[in-house]
């Protein structure tokens, strides 16, 4: 499944959780907008608050764009549990999501290769390095010419979406588009990470688990129940 | 010094710097789960991930990992009982873990006199169509409660013994029946239930 590389968001588990109880994936301006709307700032103001150094180098890479608040970021994904810096559930997408009129492929996570410390946007490079759906196998291919060959098939998702130490490195999904539940295919996660809530529910049994842990086990059983209404399959991935 | 940089309250993780360098904390906050990264992750995570850009510091790792274990538990909806947990969870476990949760009955729980822990679990699991359908792991099931019914009727039996002679009472713990007098003593654990 996935294997022709589809569109993939990790996300941490209270995120999942949001994500399958309201039905759609908000990104930072819609989450800024409907913010703004609840505590009646402005939403500039909840932007930079949320964002605090980050803010100029987001707004210098979105405004150069036309739609740029509407963007949102996954990674190309052919397998595997895709950035697990950012969450440890990978949500993958059906393969008629995004519509390949609506995203657009780049070599790498585009505010690191593509904004530099000082907001400054690489537009060549952004040019230079961008495909679109038909040819998003081109771009893995050719960015990782070097490797594909001395590396074993069954390890090509691990190339094509690395969970190294300092900084992962994928092919980086910009599209456009509300993502909703109803584009899911399947939401993936690590063995290990699964097995802990077992684990905490064993401790449970005896009495043994901490509040926080609880809360996390009870978020989970949360999004098991909400996937299993949505027949969403959670596939768990054995570790690297 | 440890400075937060970004925070996801709700699930515990957050960037820390310490010593000139970031890492990712997250639960289960062992060194397994701590990463180094580059200032560019946080940049992405606080655009796109639901974190927020924050400037906090703390003395020690303990003062942290406190801290995001309250956020944890203020941003949580009201937790569920015990028993809502197992039933709720349960039916998600696969054969292998259940087999591993038979495992650890029989190796933790049973030899450390658990037997209401491990009654609760295994009668949670003999229901389980995962089980049920499994003659193995079914038999093995029943043959584990079977087990903890008897261990736990032993102690109790050994216990009612105990309780209604208060000489055997003194002569096995000779200095408790000393300081507050075995007569006392067994009416003290007639009116508590064995764990």
């Amino acid at each position: 499944m996935g294997r022709d590389g589809r569109v993939a968001i990790n996300m941490r588990l209270s995120v999942l959780a949001g994500f399958l109880e309201q039905g759609r994936h908000l990104n930072v301006y819609e989450w800024a907008t409907a913010e703004a709307a609840r505590t009646g700032a402005k939403r500039e103001g909840v932007l930079r608050a949320k964002l605090g150094r980050f803010y100029e180098r987001l707004m210098a890479f979105e405004a150069g764009f036309e739609r740029g608040e509407e963007f949102r970021y996954g990674a190309l994904n052919m397998e595997g549990c895709g950035v697990c810096h950012y969450g440890e559930f990978c949500t993958v997408y059906r393969s008629d999501f995004p519509a390949a009129s609506e995203v657009a492929y780049l070599r790498g996570d585009s505010l690191r290769k593509y904004v530099s410390a000082d907001a400054k946007v690489d537009d060549v490079a952004v040019r230079r390095d961008a495909a679109p759906h038909g040819r998003r196998q081109c771009l893995a291919t050719m960015k990782h010419s070097a490797d594909v060959v001395s590396t074993e098939q069954s390890r090509w998702p691990d190339l094509l979406c690395s969970n190294s130490d300092h900084a992962p490195d994928f092919v980086e999904a910009v599209f456009v588009g509300e993502a909703t539940c109803a584009g899911l295919q399947a939401a993936r996660v690590p063995q290990g990470e699964h097995d802990r809530y077992f684990a905490d529910l064993f401790e449970e049994s005896r009495g043994a688990l901490s509040a926080a842990r609880g809360s996390l086990l009870d978020t989970f059983i949360r999004v098991k129940e909400h996937l299993d209404a949505l027949g969403v399959p959670l596939e768990v991935i054995a570790d690297a | 010094m440890l400075r937060v940089v970004a925070v996801a309250s709700s699930d515990g993780w957050a960037f820390v710097e310490d010593g000139g360098r970031l890492f990712l904390v997250r639960p289960p906050f062992t060194a397994a789960s701590k990463a180094e990264v580059s200032d560019a992750v946080v940049a992405r995570a606080v655009s796109e991930h639901g974190f927020n850009a924050t400037d906090r510091e703390f003395g020690s790792w303990g003062e942290l990992i406190g801290f995001l274990e309250e956020g944890i538990t203020s941003h949580a909806a009201p937790a569920l009982s015990r028993f809502e947990r197992l039933q709720r969870m349960l039916p998600h476990a696969t054969a292998e873990v259940v087999d591993l949760y038979l495992d650890r009955i029989e190796s933790e729980l049973l030899p450390q006199g658990q037997w209401r822990p491990a009654r609760l679990l295994l009668e949670q699991l003999l229901v389980l169509d995962g089980v049920t359908t499994r003659p193995a792991l079914l038999k093995r099931a029943v043959g584990l409660l079977g087990e903890c019914t008897a261990a736990e009727t032993t102690a109790m039996d050994a216990r009612e013994e105990l309780v209604h002679d208060p000489d055997l009472l003194a002569e096995r713990v000779p200095l408790a029946a000393a300081k507050y007098g075995a007569t006392a003593l067994a009416r003290y654990l007639r009116g508590t239930a064995p764990g």
